[in-house]
């Protein structure tokens, strides 16, 4: 497949969105451009956007980690296969988690604003008219997390690499909407941002034909089986011609803080760089180090709501 | 071993938040911040990977 002509081809900086109409037999690819990012997903029905990808339902038939052969499901009544994964190269992705959101970085970090999946999702879709409360739960690719015996969800860092991709045949007509993952302050991305490639292929029949046919029962209603099929809002998705992108924070450049140490502080830099992921790139290896102090000093976070102290903790 | 220089690249975003730390009095400076985490970071554990 990586010789076809892409039909569409867009590179998600950090801090952005972007929502995408993919038609029925089209392939949409999301490609690591430098590797180690998390990416939020989501999709709806693009002729009907209250059939919408319905992570409990996924994670319901997949389990916790959907890779390669499974589908995204939409939520009841509709439970239809909206997206099967045709490929995935790296294997490691998440329905456990939803969307960061706004009320996280203020609660756990002290941001008044910071780039979250909730708020990317919301502005990228505003392109075609939805609303902050039509964002769903997402599908996390990229993101490596693990439940512990106790039963809590954690997430831990990723290894994906420059040219990791996973490929969605699209199953209906759908707005696709994936975005760079917001969190520069957690481990989900290894403590930084990188840009994101997406790619529209048109499936090949093979392709289609290599995607088991999943049962059409009477319990999945549509609008034509509802007693009240009403809704308050147009059904089809239609671009807003002067939709302007308003993403915050954004351009997300980084500036780089020089620190000379000395021979004692290189023997214990050494000993706390993480090479199984980073290699020999020290700076990454400092990030890491430098947020990963500050999360056991700063970060609390408990069953309940995550806050933020501004004392460090004992 | 000798001394070497390193350098911490930061987003306005990543840097607000160890400004606040700085001015919270975790240390006098960014740098200073630095060579705390380093200092007080303890050398990972042998044998367990961290990532899958």
């Amino acid at each position: 497949m990586s010789e076809r002509q892409p039909k569409f081809e867009w590179i998600m900086q950090p801090g952005t969105g972007k929502a995408l109409e993919v038609r029925k037999g089209q392939i949409l690819r999301i490609e690591q451009v430098l590797g180690a990012q998390c990416v939020d997903f989501n999709c709806f029905n693009l002729h009907d956007y209250r059939e919408f990808m319905h992570c409990g339902r996924t994670r319901t038939v997949h389990g916790f980690n959907p890779s390669k052969g499974t589908y995204l499901w939409s939520a009841p009544p509709r439970e239809r296969a909206m997206m099967y994964i045709a490929e995935d190269t790296y294997g490691r992705n998440d329905v456990l988690f939803p969307r960061c959101s706004a009320y996280l970085y203020e609660s756990a970090y002290g941001y008044h604003t910071h780039t979250n999946c909730h708020d990317i999702q919301s502005e990228a879709q505003r392109e075609y008219g939805l609303t902050p409360d039509d964002v769903h739960d997402s599908f996390n690719m990229f993101m490596c997390t693990e439940v512990t015996l106790e039963g809590s969800a954690t997430i831990t860092r990723q290894q994906s690499q420059k040219g990791d991709h996973i490929d969605l045949i699209a199953l209906m007509d759908v707005l696709a909407v994936p975005n760079v993952c917001g969190a520069d302050v957690m481990r989900t991305s290894n403590f930084g941002l990188k840009p994101i490639k997406l790619q529209i292929f048109d499936a090949t029949d093979e392709e289609m034909a290599a995607v088991p046919e999943t049962p059409t029962l009477r319990s999945q209603r549509t609008p034509k089986d509802f007693v009240n099929s009403q809704i308050k809002a147009t059904r089809e998705l239609v671009p807003d011609a002067a939709y302007v992108p308003q993403f915050v924070n954004t351009p997300l450049a980084e500036t780089a803080i020089e620190i000379a140490l000395d021979a004692d502080e290189v023997a214990k830099f050494e000993a706390l760089a993480r090479r199984t992921i980073y290699g020999d790139d020290d700076d990454s290896a400092l990030r890491d180090i430098v947020f990963s102090w500050w999360e056991n000093r700063y970060l609390n976070s408990a069953s309940g709501a995550p806050r933020i102290s501004k004392t460090e903790k004992q | 071993m000798t001394g070497k220089t390193l350098k911490l690249w930061l987003n306005h975003q990543q840097r607000a938040l160890l400004e606040r730390a700085v001015e919270d009095g975790a240390a006098p400076s960014l740098e200073a911040l630095v060579r705390r985490a380093i200092a007080e970071s303890k050398p990972l554990p042998a044998g367990q990977p961290e990532v899958k």
